[in-house]
């Protein structure tokens, strides 16, 4: 990344990300929230499929695990895993109409679940109620914004090759 | 370009494979040995300040709404507290003679348990987490004196034990998480049994009761000191009904005393003294 000329957006939006994920909400909306963090990662992996790769994802994954307390390598794995997905169809994607490209974030979104969901009951404490896939609705719908919003900054503070 | 040519994508999946086999190990390890505590409890070092950085920006958003807050909502607030305030003076005073009158027998026997426990005020740090997850993040840590398996309590009842102490957070593990079960009694009847979490938040189940044993609805059930981490008597839950488990054996759903979603304040006991040696947290309870 050593075209880029202003990488602490990146950092800053990922850091947005992981507050934003932390706002203290009512019980009902927080099963619906979406997880900001890996939506905001998976952006930047789009944008910059040079600079941010599987092994970015998984440091990331690794900080979210450390912040929440959570199993150490669950979210990183999962974050590798969709980081290694978007380098293989990021150029697919790119070219993509908005609807469709959230059609594949939420694919992507079901995919992290779905290991997570292995992970957990691996572990023997499977979620037992269906809140536990909502998130990849409400991604799919935050998606649009989200991307706007994100290539605005990027074309602002960021001048990528 | 990644996943420009075959030698690239060969590239991809050697990363993702080495990946995947990092995560497993790191899982299995911080699942089943305990030295990972110290590295996490130094990773999260640097993340205490935006944990602190959201509590206390959801800390000032109440404050604000506070100010906001009409004088006639205040009003019947207040009386309904000057209500309940006379309620449980009335009752604190049973309680004091109770309790003098129980230390008077004690002294007779010559035992000295007591019936009030030191304890530690902490702060659950709202950082969002999933509610299927059944674990609290406490903003007191090694500073302050927790340790793992250290029961945590609120103003009803158990909520739960430390299960990871970091430097100045912990993490704590509640009843209703699936993988914890803790062992208790029935108030009424004395009966002995574990009480083991669903991963629902509003149910627990006291397995293993034989069908001819003194349960019924509405039975108080506490902590039973057995097992040595949760002091006896604090109140876990009622049974709320009871259902045909495995092998003609009865069980019996309790709904949880504690509402730990409902005040941020919790107690931490402090217990040193009865404190078990140590081991890895997801450790079940006998």
């Amino acid at each position: 990344m050593a075209s880029l000329v202003r990488p602490w957006v990146i950092y800053l939006s990922l850091l947005l990300g992981l507050l934003l994920a932390s706002l203290p909400l009512p019980v009902w909306m927080r099963s619906w929230w979406p997880d900001w963090p890996l939506l905001v990662f998976i952006y930047w992996c789009l944008a910059l499929p040079e600079g941010l790769g599987v092994v970015a994802g998984w440091l990331l994954g690794l900080l979210v695990d450390v912040y929440r307390g959570d199993l150490l390598g669950r979210n990183a794995l999962c974050f590798a895993l969709v980081a290694g997905l978007v380098q293989v169809t990021y150029r697919r994607m790119r070219h993509y109409p908005l609807p469709q490209q959230s059609f594949m974030v939420a694919l992507f979104l079901l995919l992290y679940l779905v290991v997570d969901f292995l992970i957990l009951s691996l572990r023997g404490t499977p979620p037992r109620h269906w809140s536990f896939w909502y998130p990849v609705l409400t991604g799919m719908l935050v998606w649009p914004w989200l991307f706007l919003g994100l290539r605005m900054l990027r074309r602002r503070y960021l001048r990528s090759r | 370009m990644p996943g420009d040519t075959g030698q690239e994508r060969r590239g991809l999946s050697l990363r993702l494979g080495f990946v995947v086999l990092l995560s497993a190990g790191l899982m299995l390890a911080d699942n089943r040995l305990s030295f990972l505590g110290q590295v996490r409890a130094w990773l999260s070092a640097p993340l205490y300040p935006l944990q602190s950085l959201v509590s206390n920006g959801a800390d000032l958003g109440r404050s604000v709404a506070g100010w906001f807050t009409s004088r006639e909502s205040l009003r019947e607030e207040n009386v309904s507290l000057r209500k309940e305030h006379l309620r449980w003076r009335a009752r604190l005073q049973r309680y004091e003679v109770l309790e003098a009158e129980n230390s008077r027998l004690r002294a007779l026997l010559e035992s000295s348990a007591r019936l009030e426990d030191p304890v530690l005020l902490a702060e659950t740090l709202s950082i969002g987490l999933r509610p299927e997850q059944h674990t609290l993040v406490l903003n007191k840590g090694e500073r302050d004196g927790v340790f793992i398996g250290q029961p945590v309590v609120d103003a009803d009842g158990v909520v739960g034990q430390v299960q990871r102490v970091g430097a100045r957070s912990s993490t704590v593990i509640l009843l209703t998480n699936a993988s914890h079960a803790l062992p208790a009694r029935l108030d009424r009847s004395g009966l002995r049994a574990v009480v083991a979490g669903t991963g629902f938040g509003d149910r627990l189940l006291l397995n293993f009761v034989l069908p001819n044993a003194d349960v019924r609805v509405g039975d108080l059930v506490v902590t039973s000191g057995l097992g040595g981490r949760f002091p006896s008597g604090y109140p876990v839950g009622r049974v709320l009904s009871l259902e045909w488990g495995a092998n003609a054996l009865t069980r019996a759903v309790v709904r949880p005393a504690a509402q730990p979603g409902r005040s941020r304040e919790l107690l931490l006991i402090q217990r040193p003294s009865a404190a078990p040696p140590v081991r890895t947290a997801h450790q079940v309870l006998p």
